[in-house]
């Protein structure tokens, strides 16, 4: 199964409320034949904007990540059943990136082009193009002959 | 000649053009033979070569003397430095000898050249034999290594979902979950310090305590 990772904003309640909204939530995946394998508070805090939602605006949300396996099927039903709910203001489900490895280089990065070794092979990609100019060997610096 | 098709643009896909009447683009200096002979030309004859008869005799005569002199120098050399067509042209005996002698002599080189073309030939099978079990030999290890690779990379996928599954959360866990991330708010915001140090937390404060803070420039 995919890996999914749905955000959930409910509207500010009493931990009693917020708590019965959560298994609420996590009971729709349940239905459906999800998995969850992480839920996380990310704390309850200001919208960057209002949100006006189930007829009222709201400027304050507990955010929450569930990190969760559903049957692709299924999640278009989800997503209806949470618009129908009352608790929650706004929802949206990804899918799980995960983060690619690298090194870092912004040291090598910063330095002035033509210690950078990018730059180097292509200087010397155009080096090696360069072509071979004819030497006419006259032990002059100067071309004898009018041009 | 340049002839500009008229309104080729009008022209549907379904209506026949005869494109030899016409020529879009001209990309060589001839006119080309399909075009045919230019009107004001059509009627024209052109002017036969008059060669007068002194000449064509003079012509002749001087090309058969060439012909002559050529036909007895190859003779002469025919002749003079072919000995065997002057003994066998002697007695038939003698012929038939010098035939099967220049037969056997013919024979030996054509048995040396197939020799010499056999052990070559020899070679170049042997040497493409070698090559095509080697590429065999080398396939059959690739195939093998990637099994084996697609082998381990499977395994390693199991063994991860294997480690995940430990910290699922399952309904009957469901409300320790909930309890637990209560109380447990996490945050992902960080600050980077001018020295490269990382502050997690998005209210958090610069603290001396060395556990709050993860270095992320070495």
């Amino acid at each position: 199964m995919i890996p999914y990772e749905l955000i959930v904003l409910f509207r500010v309640m009493p931990k009693p409320e917020l708590t019965t909204a959560i298994k609420r939530t996590a009971n729709a995946i349940f239905d459906r034949g999800g998995l969850i394998r992480k839920l996380e508070n990310l704390g309850t805090r200001e919208t960057p904007y209002k949100i006006s939602s189930n007829g009222m605006p709201h400027r304050q949300a507990s955010y929450f990540l569930y990190e969760c396996n559903i049957p692709p099927s299924k999640i278009g039903d989800i997503i209806n059943e949470y618009s129908r709910d009352v608790d929650i203001i706004k929802k949206d489900i990804y899918k799980k990136t995960i983060p690619e490895q690298f090194e870092c280089t912004l040291h090598e990065e910063m330095q002035p082009p033509p210690y950078r070794k990018d730059v180097q092979e292509i200087m010397a990609l155009a080096r090696r193009k360069e072509k071979r100019k004819f030497k006419a060997n006259t032990g002059m610096d100067y071309y004898p002959f009018q041009k | 000649m340049f002839k500009i098709v008229p309104k080729l643009q009008l022209l549907s896909k379904y209506e026949a053009v005869n494109f030899t009447k016409y020529e879009l683009v001209r990309f060589r200096k001839r006119k080309p033979i399909h075009l045919g002979t230019a009107k004001s030309k059509l009627f024209r004859i052109p002017e036969r070569p008059n060669q007068p008869e002194e000449e064509r005799m003079e012509l002749l005569r001087i090309f058969n003397n060439y012909r002559t002199t050529m036909k007895s120098l190859r003779n002469f050399f025919i002749v003079n430095h072919s000995s065997e067509f002057v003994e066998a042209s002697e007695d038939p005996e003698e012929s038939r000898r010098l035939f099967e002698e220049d037969f056997k002599r013919c024979s030996a080189i054509n048995d040396q050249w197939n020799k010499n073309q056999k052990e070559r030939r020899e070679k170049f099978f042997a040497k493409q034999h070698e090559e095509e079990v080697t590429f065999a030999l080398n396939r059959i290890e690739l195939e093998k290594k990637k099994a084996q690779e697609l082998q381990e990379a499977i395994e390693e996928i199991v063994r991860k979902e294997k480690e995940e599954c430990k910290t699922i959360i399952t309904p009957d866990m469901l409300d320790k979950a909930i309890e637990y991330a209560l109380a447990n708010p996490v945050d992902y915001n960080f600050a980077l310090e001018s020295n490269g140090e990382k502050i997690i937390g998005r209210n958090t404060k610069p603290s001396s305590n060395q556990e709050d803070k993860i270095v992320a420039k070495q």
